[in-house]
C-alpha cells in the first residue's frame, strides 16, 4: 500500500499529473467505446471459445474468462472509467478518483490480455500509460518522457518503407500518390523531431514541437484515425499543462519538500528501457524463433499502416477431387493482425470442423502461409502442413509439422 | 536536460542536429526515391525468394519421366499413329460409357489422353482425368479463373499431370491419383500454350518487352526465370524439328525458328496469310497451312526458304496431317472436304467431302496390317499408310493414298479430340446430342468377335 500512498501523494500535489489522471480515465471510456463499437469485442471473443494466445504463451485458456463475467468486466469498466474521469477532472477527491481508475485499468488488464486479438496499439498506449501513472514513481519526470517516447516511437515505426509509400494517406484522402507520400514523409518528421523537441525547456523548441504535433495530429482527427488522434491530443494537453506547471514551480519551488524528497527514477528509467528496448527489436536481427524477439514482441508497437503481405494457398482435399479454396476468417482481423499465423491456424481448424459437417467426402486440409513483413524485407513461410484437420495439430507444432511429414489420409 | 535553466545548451543542440540527421537518414532508407507502392514493391522484390518457393517448399523426389503426350501425337506435330503395329481395317465400339461429371463444371476444350485416359480442361476452374472406363479417376479446381480465359491443356509424363493456370499458377498431380506433388507459379500470365521440354516445363509468359520461356523443374518444380525475353507475338505454337535443332513457332502469318538451348531467334519467314496450328516437321521440311486456302513447304535447312504452296479450295480446318515412307499430307478444310498433297511437290492428287461434321478436324494416319495393303491395291513400298479421319456426323473414316474410302466407323458421340492410340485399339472423347461426354473404346473386329467368344464359353 506504500507504493499507491506514494503515487498519490505525487499526484496530489501536482495538478497536471491529477489532469492527466482524468484523461488517462477518459482513454479507458474511448477504449470502452472503441470494444463496443466492434461489437463489444472482449465478450466476442470469449464467446467464440479459442482464445489466441500470445507468442511466449504454451496455453492461455486460464486467462480467458467465462463469458458471464467478461460482459460483466466489460461494462463494470465503462463505469469505473467514467467515475474515474469525472473525480478526478471536476473535484480534488484525488484518492478516491486514483483508487477508481486503479480498479478500471485492473478490469481493462483482464479484458486485454485474456486474446491477443484485443491488443492494438491504442490499447497498448492507455495501458502502458495507465501503469505508469498509478505504479511507477518519479511520474513528474518520467510521463513526458514516455509520451515523447511514444511520439518517436511512431515515427520509427513510421519511417519504414510500408509507410513512406503514402498508402495509408491515400486509402484515406483522395490524393496524387506524390502528395500522399510526402504527407508520409512529413508525419516521420513531426512524429520524430516534434516529439523528441517537447524535451526542451526552450521556448522556441518545445512549442515547435508542440504546435507540429497539436496541428498533425487534428488533421488526422479529421481525415479519420479517432481513437490515436484523441489519445495523442489528450497528451499534448498534458503536456503543455504539465509545462506551464513546472514554469510555475521552478518561480515558487513548491517541490522542495523534507517530509518526501523526489522519487528516484530508477523504477521510470527501467520502465523507459523496457519500452525502447521493444521497439528497437524489430531492427536487431534477432532468431524469429527466439525467446527474446517473442518477449519483445509483447511490448513493440505494432507497424504503421500495416502493410505486411501475406499469401495463403489452402487445398480442400475430398476422396476424389482436390480444390483450391479461400478461407473466410471467422472473426474480422484488425489490419496489423491481417497476417497473423495464429489466427489463420485458428481459421483453418475452424474450416475443418465446418465443411466435415458439409461435405461427408471431405478429407481434409492442406495450407500454405508465407508472409512478406517490409521491414524484413523477404517473405517467411509460417506454416506448411498437408493435413491441417489432424486431430493432434497444435499451432505450436506448426513450424516442426512439415507437408511432407504428415500426410493427408 | 537541466531543468533549471530554460537556455538550451550547446551540446544538446548538437544533440537534436545529430539526432534530426538520423531522422532524415531513416527516412531515406526506408523509402529512399520516394517510390510509388508498385515500384517500391517490385524493387524490393528483387532477392526475394520464398515466393518462388514450391508448395510444398520440399517435393517428394519422384523419377524422371518421359512424356506421354503430345498434341497430334508427336512434338513434330505429324498426326502419325505412335503405335509401331499396323492396324486392321475394321473397328467397332466396344462399349462406351458417359462421363459423370456435373455439366457446367466439365468443358473438355482442351483435351489430352494417355494410356491411362484423358485430361479436359477449359473454361471452366476443373481438371480432370477420366480413366478409360469413362469413371473420373480425380478432379482438380482452380480456386478462380478470368472471364475469357481457359485452363491449357494438361501435360502429361508417366507419373505426373501438371495444370497450367492462365495467371502462371503450376500445379504437379500424381497421375494415377491426382494428389498434389508441388505446386508453384511463374507469377506472370501464361500468353501461349505450354509444352514439356526435356526435363522441364516450358511456360510462355508475359514479360515487359515480349514473351519469356519460362522453365519449370518437372521433378523439384522450381522456376528458372533466367530465359531471356523473346520478340513473340502471345499465342504462338511450337513444334520441334529435331534435324534443324530448332523449336518452330507459328503465329499470325510468321514461321519462327527458335534455338532452344539459348532462346534465341534463328531464323523467320513472314507468310503472305495467317497460319492455322502449328507447323508440322519432317525432317527439315515444314508444312504450314494457311488461312487462304493453302498449303505451304518451308524449308527449314534454308532459314524458311518457301518451296511450294498448295492450293486446297478451302480454308484449312487444322494443320496438315503427314504420312511418312510416301512423303504426302493429308488435310481437312472448312467445307469438310479431305484433300491429299504430294509432300515433295505440292500436287493435289484429289479432294473428296468427307462431309465432316464433328468438333474434332485433325486427320491422321495409321498403318494397315498387310494384308489390306494387297486388297486395297495399296503400294508395298509406302508400308500401308492410310488417312484416317472424322467424317459424316459420329463418324471416323478410312481413306487409301488413292481417295478409296476404306471403312466408315459410328461412335456414340461426336469425336471432340485426335484418339488415344493404344495397342490394336483406339480410345475416343465425345460429346453426345445429349450434351454428353462419352468415352468410346474402339476395338479390332477380330477383337470383339474374341471377347464375345470368351464371354459365351462359360454359358456353354
Amino acid at each position: 500500500m506504500e507504493i499507491l500512498k506514494a503515487n498519490i501523494w505525487e499526484v496530489k500535489k501536482s495538478g497536471s499529473l491529477k489532469t492527466l489522471g482524468g484523461l488517462l480515465a477518459l482513454f479507458h471510456l474511448m477504449l470502452f467505446i472503441y470494444w463496443s463499437h466492434e461489437g463489444s469485442l472482449p465478450v466476442k471473443l470469449a464467446a467464440q471459445g479459442q482464445p489466441m494466445c500470445r507468442s511466449f504463451m504454451e496455453s492461455c485458456s486460464w486467462l480467458h474468462l467465462p463469458v458471464a463475467l467478461t460482459a460483466l468486466f466489460f461494462y463494470s469498466y465503462s463505469i469505473f472509467a467514467v467515475l474515474a474521469a469525472v473525480i478526478l477532472i471536476l473535484t480534488d477527491w484525488v484518492t478516491f478518483g486514483f483508487y477508481l481508475l486503479l480498479i478500471a485499468f485492473g478490469l481493462a488488464l483482464g479484458l486485454y490480455f485474456q486474446d491477443l486479438r484485443m491488443s492494438s496499439n491504442e490499447g497498448y498506449f492507455i495501458l502502458f500509460m495507465s501503469t505508469a501513472y498509478l505504479l511507477v514513481p518519479s511520474k513528474h519526470r518520467m510521463m513526458r518522457r514516455l509520451i515523447v517516447s511514444f511520439f518517436v516511437a511512431r515515427g520509427l515505426s513510421q519511417a519504414a518503407a510500408d509507410w513512406l509509400t503514402g498508402a495509408w494517406y491515400s486509402d484515406h484522402l483522395l490524393l496524387p500518390v506524390k502528395i500522399a507520400e510526402w504527407l508520409a514523409a512529413i508525419s516521420v518528421l513531426v512524429n520524430m523531431i516534434g516529439g523528441a523537441a517537447l524535451l526542451f525547456r526552450d521556448g522556441r523548441y518545445f512549442m515547435t514541437g508542440w504546435l507540429s504535433l497539436f496541428l498533425y495530429y487534428c488533421a488526422h482527427l479529421y481525415i479519420g484515425e479517432f481513437l490515436g488522434a484523441c489519445l495523442a491530443l489528450g497528451v499534448l494537453v498534458y503536456v503543455a499543462l504539465d509545462e506551464m506547471e513546472l514554469r510555475k514551480a521552478e518561480r515558487e519551488y513548491i517541490y522542495q519538500s523534507f517530509i518526501r524528497p523526489e522519487p528516484s527514477f530508477v523504477w521510470g528509467g527501467a520502465f523507459l528501457a523496457l519500452f525502447w528496448a521493444a521497439q528497437i527489436s524489430p531492427f536487431l536481427s534477432l532468431p524469429r524463433e527466439s525467446a527474446l524477439r517473442g518477449f519483445l514482441n509483447v511490448w513493440t508497437l505494432h507497424p504503421e499502416a500495416a502493410h505486411e503481405e501475406c499469401e495463403q494457398r489452402t487445398f480442400a482435399i475430398y476422396k476424389n477431387r482436390v480444390e483450391e479454396i479461400d478461407i473466410e476468417p471467422q472473426l474480422s482481423r484488425q489490419p496489423a493482425m491481417y497476417c497473423n499465423p495464429y489466427l489463420r491456424y485458428l481459421d483453418l481448424r475452424g474450416a475443418c470442423q465446418e465443411m466435415k459437417k458439409k461435405d461427408s467426402d471431405f478429407v481434409t486440409l492442406s495450407s500454405v502461409f508465407q508472409v512478406r513483413n517490409f521491414r524484413e524485407k523477404s517473405s517467411y513461410r509460417a506454416f506448411e502442413v498437408k493435413d491441417f484437420c489432424a486431430s493432434d495439430l497444435a499451432f505450436k507444432q506448426l513450424s516442426e509439422v512439415q507437408w511432407t511429414t504428415n500426410r493427408a489420409k | 536536460m537541466d531543468y533549471e535553466s530554460r537556455k538550451v545548451k550547446w551540446y544538446w543542440v548538437f544533440a537534436f542536429c545529430a539526432y534530426c540527421v538520423a531522422v532524415a537518414y531513416l527516412l531515406f532508407k526506408g523509402n529512399p526515391l520516394l517510390y510509388s507502392k508498385l515500384d517500391l514493391r517490385s524493387s524490393l522484390d528483387q532477392g526475394e525468394f520464398v515466393h518462388r518457393q514450391t508448395i510444398p517448399a520440399h517435393p517428394e523426389e519422384i523419377a524422371e519421366s518421359a512424356p506421354t503426350f503430345y498434341q497430334r501425337y508427336n512434338f513434330q506435330r505429324t498426326a502419325t499413329d505412335p503405335q509401331n503395329s499396323p492396324r486392321a481395317k475394321g473397328y467397332e465400339e466396344y462399349e462406351h460409357k458417359a462421363i459423370d461429371f456435373e455439366a457446367e463444371n466439365l468443358d473438355a476444350q482442351n483435351v489430352t489422353g494417355d494410356a491411362s485416359g484423358f485430361f479436359v480442361s477449359g473454361k471452366t476452374p476443373w481438371a480432370a482425368a477420366i480413366s478409360a472406363d469413362g469413371s473420373i479417376r480425380w478432379k482438380y479446381r482452380f480456386k478462380d479463373l478470368p472471364a475469357g480465359k481457359a485452363i491449357y491443356p494438361v501435360l502429361v509424363d508417366e507419373n505426373s499431370a501438371y495444370l497450367i493456370h492462365p495467371m502462371g499458377d503450376v500445379v504437379c498431380l500424381n497421375k494415377a491419383t491426382g494428389e498434389i506433388r508441388w505446386v508453384n507459379s511463374v507469377k506472370s500470365e501464361v500468353v501461349a500454350d505450354p509444352v514439356i521440354w526435356k526435363k522441364a516445363l516450358i511456360i510462355p509468359s508475359k514479360s515487359s518487352n515480349g514473351v519469356q520461356m519460362i522453365g519449370v523443374d518437372r521433378v523439384t518444380g522450381h522456376v528458372d526465370e533466367d530465359s531471356p525475353n523473346l520478340d513473340l507475338k502471345p499465342g504462338f505454337l511450337l513444334s520441334h524439328a529435331p534435324e534443324l535443332g530448332a523449336l518452330i513457332a507459328t503465329v499470325d502469318n510468321n514461321v519462327i525458328a527458335l534455338d532452344p538451348t539459348e532462346w534465341q531467334m534463328l531464323w523467320s519467314v513472314t507468310l503472305t496469310d495467317p497460319i492455322k496450328g502449328p507447323v508440322v516437321v519432317a525432317g527439315t521440311q515444314l508444312y504450314a497451312a494457311t488461312l487462304a486456302a493453302k498449303v505451304v513447304k518451308i524449308d527449314g535447312a534454308k532459314k524458311g526458304k518457301v518451296d511450294w504452296e498448295a492450293e486446297i479450295v478451302k480454308p484449312p480446318a487444322s494443320s496438315p496431317t503427314y504420312l511418312p515412307a510416301m512423303n504426302r499430307l493429308s488435310i481437312l478444310d472448312t467445307s469438310g472436304a479431305l484433300s491429299h498433297i504430294d509432300a515433295k511437290s505440292g500436287k493435289v492428287y484429289w479432294r473428296v467431302a468427307a462431309e465432316n461434321r464433328n468438333p474434332l478436324t485433325d486427320t491422321w494416319s495409321a498403318r494397315l496390317k498387310s494384308k489390306y495393303i494387297e486388297e486395297y491395291s495399296m503400294d508395298w513400298l509406302h508400308k500401308g499408310w492410310t488417312i484416317w479421319t472424322p467424317c459424316y456426323d459420329s463418324s471416323f473414316c478410312v481413306f487409301t493414298p488413292k481417295s478409296g474410302l476404306i471403312t466408315r466407323i459410328k461412335l456414340s458421340g461426336r469425336p471432340v479430340a485426335l484418339p488415344v492410340a493404344l495397342d490394336h485399339r483406339w480410345l475416343f472423347l465425345s460429346h453426345t446430342k445429349g450434351s454428353e461426354y462419352v468415352v468410346s473404346q474402339m476395338l479390332e473386329d477380330a477383337e470383339i468377335k474374341q471377347i464375345k467368344a470368351e464371354k459365351e464359353k462359360p454359358a456353354n
